[in-house]
Order: C-alpha cells, then sequence, then structure tokens
C-alpha cells in the first residue's frame, strides 16, 4: 500500500512550466551579527505559492497584495513560519522573532531574527516552508556565522540539516 | 621639449609605480620554479578543447557547412477527440526524408506521453517522502483515485498496410524498415493511436485539460499528442535521451495536413493555416475575420464574451472538423472548447501582415482581453527586430491554467484573475511576461531550432534575453500597461537579480553547458544565467551595436536549421571581431563568479626630493648621486603620502618640486608653462579578483571637488594576472573615492571589497528594520 502511494505522489513531480519559476525554491539568509549578538534572517518565497499555501493549509481567502491583505494574513503567516521554520544552537530550540514582511515583485520576503545568540560553531535549521504543498519544493538556507557562509539545500524527507563552521 | 618633459615624468611614475610589481614578478618566478611545469590555464585561451572540431556540416565560422544537412518529417493526421472521455484518437503518416550522408536501418519515433504511463520511470527518477500535512482535495486526488491512465496505446503501425514490426522503449520506439532508407530516399508510414487526456492542473503536465465544474466544461490545450519523429543529426545521430519531463523536445521540421474533429460547438486554433474557415466560422465570426485583419490598433473579438458565455451553458452531440496546413514547423499543437473568448489584431512586421490572436475562457477576462492580443503583437516586432521577420502568419496566446509553454504558431499562458475579476500587479505582470515568453519561444527554438533535450539554455537562455528586451520595449510602447513605474518590473535579465544564484553553494550550481536533467535549479540554470550573461554581454562587453548585429546573425543563419552551442559561440564572435572564448568559458562552461574588489590605493605627489625607492632604482642603473648627475638633476621624483595626510596635496606640486619648477621656467614660454598639464598626484590603485570570472574593470573615480569619471578597463588587464591588477593614475585632483562596478553591470556578487575608502554596506535586514523604526 505504502509503495502504491508513494508511486501516486511521485506523479506530481515532474512540474515543468516553462517561463513562471517551475520549480519550487525559496531562499533563507542567516547572518550572525556578532556585535548585536542576533542572527538576522532574510527569507524569501514566491508569492503565488505562497498565497496558494496559506489559502490550502487554513482554508481561508487570502489575498498577497501589497496594501490589500485580509487582517488575519499577518496572524497566520506567523504561525506557519514558527511551525515550519527553527533554529538549534548548542541542541537549545531558539525562538525566531517576526520583524516583517516585504513585496519583491513576484517574491515574498520575511525578515525574521534571533536574539541573545552567543558566538557558534554549528548550527541545526529545520526549514519545511512550502514542502506540504509542493513535492518538489527546494529550500536553500545559508548561514553566515559572522566569518563563514555555508549552505544547506533542504526538501521533503531531508527538511533538517547541521552545518559545522 | 615636449618630449622630454614628458619623458621625466613618465620616468617618475616608473620610479614608484612599478616598483610593487618588480618584486612580485620575482618572487612569483621562484615559486614557479619550485612548483614546475604546467599546462596552459590562461583565462584567455582559446576553447579548442572544449568545442568540437570544426567540419563540413558546422564551419569555424558558426555557419552550417557546404555539406549541412537536415532529415524532414511529413505529417498528414486526423485528430478526434472524444469530449465525453476525455480520450484522443488519432491516425497519421508520416513520410520521413533521409537527407544524410549515411543510410539508415530504422527509424526512432517519440512517445512524449508516455512519460504518464502507469509504470514510468520518469515517475520513480526522483526521491521523495510522504507530505506529512496535505489541503484535504489533495488528499482526494492523490490517494483516493486510481491512478491515471495514462501514454499513449499503438493500435497500430504500418507501411502500406502492412505491419512494421517496432519496439518501444519507454518514449521512444524504434521501427524497422523493409529496406535501409538510402541518402535521398524518403519512407512513409502510418501510426494509428489514442490516449487518455490527462487533467493538467492536477498533475501539472505541459498539455491536457483544465476542468470547469460551472457548466461541466473543459478547456483543452493538446500538444505532444502525437508520434513524432525524433531528430537524425551529425551531432547525435538519432537523438536517444530519453523524455524524462525536464528536458524538452528535439524535433525536425516538415509539412503538417492535420484535421481536426471537436464537437461543433467548439472554438478552436492551431498551428498552421486554417484551410476551410467557412465551414467551421459563423457567417457573424467571418464578418469579424475580415474586420481584425485591417485593425492594426485594437484587438476585435471574433467570438465575445457573452457568446462565450451562451455557448457554454449546451453541449451537442454534433462534431466539426478543423483543416489546417502547416509548412515548416517542427511541432503541431491546438487548443480548443466552447469556452472560448477568441479575438485577433492585424501586425504589420516588415510590411508583412501577421496575425495577432487570442483565445481565453471567461475566466481570465478582463485581463486577457486588454492585454493579450497587443503583448502577442509587440512581442512579434521586438522579436523580429533582433532576428528576422516572424516568418509565420500568425501567433496565438491561449489562456490556460498554471501554463507556460511553446508550440508552433500557438502557446498557453497562465495569468488569471480572482473571481470578481480583480487582479493584481503581480498577477497582470506574470501574465504579460509569459505571453512575451511563450510567443518569444516561436524564434527559439520553434524557428532556430536547437536541441532542447541536450541543452535546455540554447532556447530558454536566449529566449529569456530577448524576452527581456520585448519587455523593456513592450513598456514603452504601452506606458499604460506600467502605471507609474519607469520601467518594466522584469523578474531576469538584469545583472543584480542572478547574483542570489551565482553566490550560492556551489555543491547545488551546475555550469550552463548541463543537460537539463543534472541541474539543479533549472530556472536559474536553463533560463535566469544565460539571459543575464548574454545582457552583460551586450550591453557591457560588446555594446549593443556589435552585439545586436552578432546575434541576429547567428538568428539568420539558424533560422530553420538545428544549431549547437558552438554554433552560437562561434558566430558571435565571428560576427562581431571581438573574442569571446573567456567570456564562453567562465560563463557557460564554469560555476565561476565574478567578485572584483579594490585592494589597495597608494597615493603620491610630486616632489623634487629623491625618494629612497627612486635612489635605489637609479642606482641599479649607475646613478649614485641623483641630485648632482647631469641626467637626473632636473628629475623629479613622487612622495607616498599617508591616506590621511593633508600637508602635501593642498599645496602646488611646482613649489613643492622646486626643480621642477626651474626646469619648466628654463625650457617654456609663460603660455607654454600655462597649457601644460603637471598632474599634481599620482595613484597606484591594486584591484584585485576573489572571483572566478575575467570582466572588464569599471571603476568610477570621484573627486574631492564632487566631479567624477568612470573608466572601463577592457577585461584583457587581467590576462597576465588573475588575482589583481594593479593601475595607475595621474590627476590634477585628488582623488576621494573609488567604486568598482558602480552601476551594477557584472553581477558582482560581495559589493563588500568594491570601494575605497572602505564603507560598510548595509545589509538588506538592517535597511528593513530601520525603515521600520522611522
Ligand atoms: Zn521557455
Amino acid at each position: 500500500m505504502l509503495f502504491r502511494l508513494l508511486l501516486i505522489c511521485l506523479l506530481l513531480v515532474p512540474k515543468t512550466q516553462h517561463q513562471g519559476h517551475k520549480f519550487y525554491l525559496s531562499l533563507t539568509d542567516i547572518v550572525y551579527d556578532q556585535e548585536e549578538k542576533r542572527l538576522k534572517i532574510t527569507c524569501d518565497v514566491f508569492v503565488d505559492d505562497f498565497q496558494q499555501l496559506l489559502e490550502k493549509r487554513y482554508q481561508k481567502e487570502f489575498l498577497l497584495v501589497e496594501g490589500e491583505e485580509y487582517r488575519y494574513t499577518k496572524k497566520y503567516i506567523k504561525k506557519y513560519l514558527a511551525d515550519k521554520f527553527s533554529l538549534r544552537l548548542k541542541n537549545v530550540q531558539r525562538e525566531i522573532k517576526y520583524l516583517g514582511k516585504e513585496y519583491r515583485i513576484d517574491k515574498l520576503r520575511f525578515y525574521l531574527y534571533v536574539e541573545n545568540v552567543e558566538p557558534f560553531d554549528k548550527v541545526a535549521v529545520t526549514n519545511k516552508i512550502l514542502i506540504d504543498l509542493f513535492d518538489d519544493q527546494k529550500n536553500m538556507v545559508h548561514v553566515n556565522n559572522g566569518q563563514k557562509t555555508k549552505t544547506l539545500l533542504l526538501e521533503k524527507g531531508r527538511s533538517n540539516g547541521v552545518l559545522n563552521f | 621639449m615636449n618630449i622630454r618633459i614628458s619623458l621625466t615624468l613618465s620616468l617618475l611614475m616608473f620610479f614608484s609605480l612599478s616598483f610593487a610589481q618588480e618584486g612580485e614578478n620575482k618572487e612569483k618566478q621562484q615559486e614557479e620554479a619550485k612548483e614546475g611545469g604546467h599546462i596552459n590555464k590562461n583565462k584567455f585561451r582559446q576553447l579548442y578543447q572544449e568545442f568540437a572540431t570544426p567540419n563540413q556540416y558546422r564551419t569555424a565560422s558558426g555557419a552550417p557547412g557546404p555539406n549541412y544537412y537536415q532529415n524532414t518529417a511529413d505529417y498528414e493526421m486526423d485528430i478526434i477527440l472524444n469530449e465525453k472521455d476525455n480520450v484522443l484518437n488519432g491516425f497519421e503518416t508520416i513520410t520521413y526524408t533521409n537527407n544524410s550522408p549515411e543510410s539508415l536501418s530504422y527509424l526512432w519515433v517519440q512517445l512524449d506521453q508516455n512519460v504518464r504511463k502507469k509504470d514510468s520511470p520518469a515517475k520513480k527518477r526522483n526521491g521523495s517522502g510522504m507530505a506529512p500535512v496535505m489541503p484535504p482535495e489533495n488528499f482526494v486526488s492523490e490517494y483516493m483515485k486510481d491512478e491515471f491512465d495514462g501514454g499513449f496505446n499503438i493500435a497500430s503501425v504500418t507501411h502500406d498496410d502492412t505491419p512494421l514490426p517496432y519496439k518501444i522503449n519507454y518514449t521512444m520506439m524504434r521501427v524497422e524498415l523493409p529496406e535501409p532508407l538510402e541518402t535521398g530516399d524518403e519512407f512513409e508510414f502510418s501510426i494509428k493511436w489514442n490516449y487518455n487526456v490527462n487533467n493538467h492542473v492536477e498533475n501539472r503536465a505541459r498539455s491536457g485539460y483544465e476542468h470547469f465544474d460551472e457548466n461541466d466544461n473543459n478547456v483543452y490545450v493538446i500538444a505532444q499528442f502525437f508520434p513524432r519523429m525524433a531528430v537524425y543529426n551529425d551531432k547525435e545521430g538519432w537523438q536517444n535521451y530519453q523524455f524524462w519531463g525536464s528536458g524538452e523536445f528535439a524535433l525536425p521540421f516538415g509539412n503538417y495536413e492535420v484535421n481536426i474533429t471537436v464537437p461543433s460547438d467548439h472554438v478552436l486554433e492551431a498551428t498552421g493555416k486554417l484551410q476551410n474557415r467557412k465551414d467551421v466560422f459563423s457567417d457573424k465570426m467571418m464578418k469579424r475575420y475580415e474586420q481584425a485583419q485591417e485593425s492594426y490598433n485594437e484587438p476585435v473579438l471574433i467570438v465575445n464574451e457573452e457568446e462565450a458565455i451562451e455557448n457554454e451553458k449546451n453541449k451537442t452531440n454534433n462534431t466539426k472538423t478543423w483543416e489546417f496546413k502547416a509548412e515548416q514547423v517542427r511541432d503541431f499543437a491546438f487548443a480548443t472548447s466552447r469556452k472560448f473568448v477568441y479575438d485577433m489584431m492585424a501586425v504589420d512586421i516588415n510590411g508583412q501582415r501577421k496575425m495577432a490572436v487570442s483565445l481565453y475562457p471567461k475566466e481570465g477576462n478582463p485581463l486577457w482581453g486588454e492585454w493579450s492580443t497587443r503583448v502577442v503583437a509587440s512581442t512579434l516586432e521586438t522579436y523580429s527586430k533582433h532576428t528576422f521577420t516572424y516568418p509565420y502568419h500568425k501567433a496565438i496566446s491561449v489562456h490556460a491554467k498554471n501554463q507556460g509553454m511553446e508550440y508552433p504558431m500557438i502557446c498557453w499562458n497562465y495569468g488569471r484573475p480572482g473571481p470578481d475579476g480583480s487582479y493584481s500587479d503581480r498577477v497582470k505582470f506574470g501574465m504579460m511576461s509569459v505571453i512575451i515568453h511563450e510567443i518569444g519561444h516561436n524564434f527559439f527554438p520553434m524557428i532556430v531550432n536547437s536541441d532542447e533535450r541536450q541543452w535546455g539554455w540554447m532556447d530558454e537562455g536566449l529566449n529569456t534575453f530577448a524576452q527581456y528586451l520585448a519587455e523593456q520595449e513592450f513598456a514603452k510602447k504601452y506606458p499604460e500597461a506600467i502605471g507609474g513605474r519607469d520601467k518594466y518590473p522584469s523578474r531576469r535579465g538584469e545583472p543584480e537579480k542572478i547574483v542570489g544564484y551565482m553566490k550560492g553553494d556551489q555543491e547545488y550550481i551546475s555550469p550552463i553547458m548541463t543537460n537539463p536533467e543534472q541541474v539543479y535549479q533549472l530556472g536559474n540554470n536553463a533560463y535566469g544565467k544565460p539571459a543575464t550573461a548574454l545582457n552583460i554581454l551586450r550591453e557591457t562587453v560588446m555594446g549593443k551595436e556589435l552585439f545586436d548585429y552578432a546575434f541576429k546573425e547567428y538568428a539568420q543563419r539558424w533560422m530553420f536549421k538545428h544549431p549547437t552551442p558552438e554554433d552560437f559561440f562561434r558566430t558571435m564572435e565571428d560576427a562581431s571581431a571581438v573574442d569571446l572564448d573567456w567570456f564562453w568559458r567562465g560563463w557557460f562552461y564554469t560555476t565561476d563568479y565574478v567578485d572584483i574588489g579594490v585592494k589597495e590605493v597608494n597615493e603620491y605627489v610630486v616632489t623634487n626630493t629623491p625618494t629612497k625607492e627612486g635612489k635605489e632604482l637609479l642606482a641599479r642603473y649607475g646613478i649614485t648621486d641623483p641630485a648632482n648627475n647631469p641626467r637626473t638633476a632636473n628629475a623629479v621624483y613622487v612622495k607616498k603620502m599617508e591616506q590621511d595626510s593633508t600637508d602635501v596635496a593642498s599645496k602646488d606640486p611646482l613649489e613643492n618640486a622646486p626643480k621642477l619648477n626651474e626646469f619648466l621656467m628654463d625650457n617654456f614660454s609663460e603660455q607654454e608653462r600655462q597649457n601644460m598639464e603637471v598632474p599634481e598626484y599620482f595613484y597606484e590603485i591594486t584591484f584585485n579578483k576573489p572571483g572566478g570570472l575575467v570582466m572588464p574593470l569599471i571603476v568610477e573615480y570621484e573627486y574631492e571637488d564632487g566631479s567624477s569619471e568612470t573608466v572601463k578597463y577592457p577585461v584583457q588587464v587581467w590576462r597576465k594576472n588573475d588575482q589583481k591588477v594593479t593601475k595607475t593614475l595621474p590627476s590634477n585632483k585628488r582623488i576621494k573615492s573609488i567604486v568598482v562596478d558602480p552601476n551594477l553591470e557584472t553581477a558582482d556578487i560581495d559589493k563588500s571589497n568594491n570601494q575605497w575608502p572602505a564603507e560598510e554596506e548595509e545589509s538588506d535586514f538592517d535597511k528593513f528594520e530601520d525603515s521600520k523604526e522611522d
């Protein structure tokens, strides 16, 4: 039974449109600011994908257009990000705070941060954003610990990873 | 006299400015002696190893050679759509002509629908897991329905009514010939087939139908729907790369005669010239069609929205057959539905009338009625300007949910307003861009017929580049389309937009010269990066005039032919006399990125006091007491300044260097001296290049008086040292700042080293946070 389910699931895989973004990708940049002891995070997703995600997941109407959003939009975005994106430093899950979002043509950017961060040489990242909607979603995460930048490519079945600097 | 002055001046520059390099060269030589020899790794070496040897088929100039050939496939097809069961039935006769110098003992036919067979290996090629959460309707469609029974059912393959032996290997079918097909001969055979048409919204395919619950209707966009000949050529023999889903198609040219039978209340468009318009159009439609042919500014509705709404309410059991003929096309596709609104407008392309056409269900309005056909017309104009006059008589944009896919003369495009007809800018620009892109594909690869299966970038990259030009021109033609913006918001094309990709982890980046099935990020790899590379080539490396001529030459040389990457690379150089091997090597064959910075700036002022370095240098030429040596008594020297020092800089150099002053007084009249420029400052600037790509070095110098100038040093500055280059600059004004790539033309991935004096660049995060606090 499981085999059959997997097969059907795979039917969805070869998404190849020929203009749109046709491939599902998010890009997250995490930069450590030693002076402020903060991790500063930007996370870019495609607006269309994200709107579709919110609608399907929360069974409500969403309109991700600058200045035209429903009032409850922010609440659901914060909830979704909190559910899907997390960081562990020194084996402790850290609270990720939501600063705001910005529309960038076809992309939506979230600004997030983590406070009171001591210098680190190891970080665990979980990023399941949009993976619940798109089987072939890929989430690229760059982490700069103040010295070096390292990258994770997270996807379904492999949505968390550890970086050692 | 003049000469001596300048000699002296250049001498003193030489003293101080060439020192650093001398020392370095020595060090370098010593190191190399230890290392032993090496092969030529210079970034400017020619691509002799990478490129195929030119031959009689493809010349070193990048043009088709004297023995260039291509085989052709002509089709006669009868197609019947069974709307009730969503089955497509076809009977086709293929005439295949072998123009190759070899004889062929079998033919390969492509069965692309087989990618949707239940046992298709394409479904198993990706790693995957279960979605932990799934929206209810997805769950139903994925787990509760039977797996879709797709793929071709081949009923017969015959030659003169005799069955031909054949073997199906997944998406390809080998047909055995009764006897080898010799050069110049043709072979005619027939295939009878059918397949279940899929719902393309559910399974995200390039073709199929979208279902509308209201009035239980479908919009069909049908492509890859018939067994198609594979390409046989001098590069690949038979194309033997299966259809896995990402790499698109390689198809020969041919002539088509196609009869399509659909319910009689459908409106249909397809590749080719409609042969029986009077039979399938109502009188009203005919009259409007005639008007449309004379309407060059406004689309004319052949079927308007009210008529389409009426039409979709009922269904008929009657059928109609639409007859099309197409010449010199590499494929055939059609769209059909009783839901279609249908409009057309004429567009003049170099004195020839072409028809810009749109088909859309009412769900696309008001956006589609307003823009689709205008976008089509404008795209044909821009592309024709940069390539060749669009050779077909029409170009059709069909609205299909989530689709963006191209075929000769016809394409499917997304962009749907909300249920109340409202739409955001994002939906609007998304729709305009996809129409420009897919209509643009008529040029690449429908006419300049590259092998998409092997090289996704050859059509997607070139097309996305031309799309950028067409978008920008469209906005100039229709300023109301972009509202208050100063230009069209193109998603791709501008160098800054590719930085995020190019600075990414090397593990997930592939060279452009990689098969589309093997890349990690197809959109950046086959579309974004090559499009940006060409844009940079045009605007920054070659200049528009040289680029445009060569690009057009490539398009015209390979119009209705099958080019390879080398044919493109070679033509661009051949037609412009710009050696670009370094550019192709770096941008197309590697994953290197651009990172150029300003590493060190030394400032010098003119002085007559012999400097330590000056003395040492002269000592090597046997001059030990330069002040009293007649050869050097009048020499002036330069003195290095500390960066923040102001004492010397504020003074007149002639005052500061009395020997130079005396020399000038003795040798020049007052008037001559007034016209003479004696530089006050000399700068020795070291630019470094942490990035692997060589690029022209673009530098903006800003002076203390507020003026500035931008200097472009050719890419060849890197030819002898790939890591750094030192430039000297005499100046009468003190330099306040130096910026590398001030206009963001090169996709430099790290701007933190682009400025002198170094300046902390505020991150996006900080900017956003600041703006929130304001
Ligand atoms: Zn495309």
